[in-house]
């Protein structure tokens, strides 16, 4: 495997203890709430294995589609592990580090995340590649992105990402990662760890653009100290079934984090969201705006939950799931959750799940826009929203035009298939 | 010249009949006006010739030029030079006017490229502000400034023949004037407009002059005449015609799934 594990002897025994934690585990079900409308009894966790994921060099990675000019750092990891770490003068003080040679790596890993709560965990743990740790030092600001492009493709591999983003005091930084696998039938089970120290700054957003065979189970876990900011972003296209869980904790008095995503489904796939938005101090705010549509015969799942402890007085909390069912065979499930111990708190949750609006579309073609192109408009004014608020400003045009692709495709085969139709009957 | 010709149109909302035998010829250059009490229906007449979901046409033609429109959809007939100045301007979240615009002058073969030009040209001559241009379609405009901002499609779009549903209703006198001014002086031109002004006041008239008036109540054409009929109007009111069908010809409203789109307006749902 990694030929960085003999720099961390530590981290060989972390994960041959995991794995053997794994192998004691109950697999999740879908008669556990998280698990509920997942295709998890669907996936076998043993049907997976990461010396497989090391075997795939046969496949040259396709290079990054949409390089992102003027990046800080960009790092390259393939099958979990590093093939390349480039930094610029943009980093300034900040550091990208694999955490086999960072000197506090055994305290940092799973520090936000915690202990494995299920088998999933344990398996990432288990068979955890090399380990991204991002590093700002106070008060250093780091405008351009930190780029990270992650890429499997063995059939039967098992790749398990890990990003740890550490901003101290008064710092800020953004980081971009750009979650790609081929069309092998495989599992990825990424996790991201975001820690913003006091009055510091987070922008965060992945790029989930995974092959149509790829099952994916990704866990994002933020700690938002006094008067930090965390935004942490989540753009959805791929997998067969992937899903993410997102949970960000409001720790300090007057942190504020924001959840965002943009997904879009097709074929037979389903995207899977599960938040938690966590206030456990005075004064603190969390918004939330996911949305999404669905096409083809896909399927997505939101499920939501903010709790405010009773340490949380003065919280703002919000949370809005807003989902677009584009065809009939679609199917789009949406539950937001409060769970509220403190009087002096203004919260609000809010979803929907529609159709593309009559009115809207004949307000655009009583102007001459043909039917295909007023969905497409009405389809990307209802994403325009979400992705304006995106940290990344660098890949918004991108993921704008990638939901537009998808859309038109979609289309395209739906006339066919009118089209097939009359010629049938 | 061109000539919109509506044949004896019958038209339902489910199964309630609201166009009972409407018939009425709009050529290049003139200005008919449909006058009548509200729930009559006249804007059920706007909405079944422009091909707006939710109507059944039961009877009767419509034909531009010799096309016939109802089989078409509505991008079409708007492609074959229809426009329609809605009553209640949709709201279109995250769709700007000239994204709009633009894709409409792409499918009807028209250069894309001067859109820009002719959107600030045509906002320009009717005092439309700049910055109001670059929201998205309707969403925040107060009334009139919809009202402007379907007079400035009207311009860019250049249609044969124009349906404007109650275009007063909302403006202030400043503005009336430089929306009825501006169709106006469409209507007077080599390649002149053809206008079918749906309205419940005279006021509309003080710059745009009808060369018909027809008097709409029940679902058909009670009476036709000229700019005189709406001055007698105007004095008698509509109580000769009210009383005989009082119809909602408002279409069951479709669910709107981006109707509270901003992100401000959707937090404050349920606060609390």
């Amino acid at each position: 495997m990694s030929t960085a594990q003999s720099l961390a002897p530590w981290l060989d025994t972390y994960r041959s203890s995991a794995a053997a934690q794994f192998a004691d585990a109950e697999a999740p079900s879908n008669t556990e709430e998280v698990w509920r409308y997942s295709r998890i009894n669907t996936i076998d966790l043993n049907g997976y294995s990461a010396d497989a994921a090391g075997d795939s060099s046969t496949d040259p990675m396709p290079i990054d589609p949409m390089p992102i000019d003027g990046a800080a750092a960009m790092v390259v990891i393939r099958d979990g592990h590093v093939t390349s770490l480039e930094t610029t003068d943009a980093l300034g003080k900040a550091t990208v580090q694999v955490i086999s040679e960072h000197a506090d790596g055994e305290a940092l890993l799973n520090n936000l995340r915690g202990e494995p709560t299920d088998a999933i965990a344990h398996l990432h743990d288990a068979h955890v590649g090399d380990v991204i740790v991002v590093d700002v030092p106070r008060g250093a600001h780091i405008e351009a992105p930190i780029v990270i492009d992650t890429y499997s493709n063995a059939e039967g591999g098992l790749t398990c990402p890990h990003t740890i983003v550490r901003a101290a005091n008064g710092s800020s930084v953004n980081v971009f990662e750009r979650r790609r696998s081929g069309d092998a039938d495989q599992l990825v089970i990424p996790v991201v760890e975001l820690d913003a120290a006091p009055d510091a700054r987070i922008g965060y957003l992945v790029a989930q653009q995974l092959g149509p065979n790829t099952n994916s189970f990704e866990h994002h876990a933020a700690n938002v100290e006094q008067q930090a900011n965390i935004t942490s972003g989540v753009a959805a296209f791929g997998g067969s079934y992937a899903r993410t869980r997102a949970d960000i904790k409001m720790a300090g008095r007057g942190a504020n984090g924001d959840l965002l995503s943009a997904y879009f489904g097709d074929g037979d796939q389903m995207l899977d969201f599960r938040t938690f938005q966590d206030h456990d101090a005075p004064d603190t705010t969390s918004r939330l705006l996911f949305k999404g549509a669905v096409t083809g015969s896909a399927q997505s799942v939101y499920s939501g939950l903010i709790t405010v402890s009773e340490d949380a007085p003065g919280t703002n909390a919000f949370q809005t799931n807003r989902n677009l069912k584009l065809s009939d065979g679609a199917w789009a499930y949406s539950v937001p959750n409060l769970e509220i111990e403190q009087n002096q708190v203004a919260c609000s949750h809010a979803s929907t799940v529609g159709e593309i609006d009559e009115e809207q579309r004949f307000y655009l073609e009583s102007r001459g826009v043909p039917t295909t192109s007023a969905e497409q408009l009405l389809v990307s004014g209802f994403f325009a929203e979400v992705i304006a608020m995106f940290p990344i400003d660098a890949v918004k045009v991108e993921l704008q035009s990638e939901i537009d692709k998808a859309l038109a495709a979609d289309r395209a085969a739906q006339d066919d298939a009118l089209v097939k139709e009359e010629v049938s009957s | 010249m061109s000539e919109l010709v509506i044949t004896d149109l019958h038209a339902k909302v489910g199964d309630k009949e609201i166009l009972k035998g409407v018939s009425l010829t709009v050529r290049s250059g003139e200005v008919h006006a449909v006058m009548g009490p509200n729930g009559s229906g006249k804007s059920t007449l706007s909405h079944v010739v422009t091909g707006k979901p939710g109507y059944t046409v039961t009877g009767g033609s419509v034909t531009l030029d010799g096309v016939s429109l109802l089989e078409l959809p509505a991008w079409e007939r708007a492609k074959a030079g229809l426009f329609l100045a809605m009553q209640y301007p949709t709201e279109v979240p995250g769709v700007s006017l000239e994204s709009m615009l633009t894709a409409s002058a792409t499918a009807a073969g028209r250069d894309p490229d001067v859109v820009r030009a002719r959107i600030a040209e045509e906002a320009e001559s009717i005092g439309f502000s700049p910055d109001l241009i670059k929201r998205p379609l309707n969403v925040d405009l107060s009334g009139g400034e919809k009202k402007r901002n379907e007079t400035v499609q009207l311009g860019v779009l250049d249609p044969k023949i124009a349906i404007l549903d109650e275009i007063d209703s909302g403006l202030d006198v400043d503005a009336m004037r430089a929306v009825t001014r501006r169709v106006e002086q469409a209507t007077n031109r080599d390649d002149a407009l053809g206008v079918l002004a749906i309205t419940h006041y005279k006021r509309l008239f003080e710059e745009l002059e009808p060369d018909h008036v027809h008097v709409f109540a029940a679902g058909v054409i009670q009476t036709s005449g000229g700019a005189e009929l709406a001055e007698e109007l105007e004095r008698t009111g509509y109580s000769d015609y009210v009383g005989l069908v009082e119809v909602d010809d408002t279409p069951e409203a479709f669910r709107n799934p981006f109707g509270d789109a901003t992100f401000a307006d959707s937090l404050n749902l349920h606060e609390g």
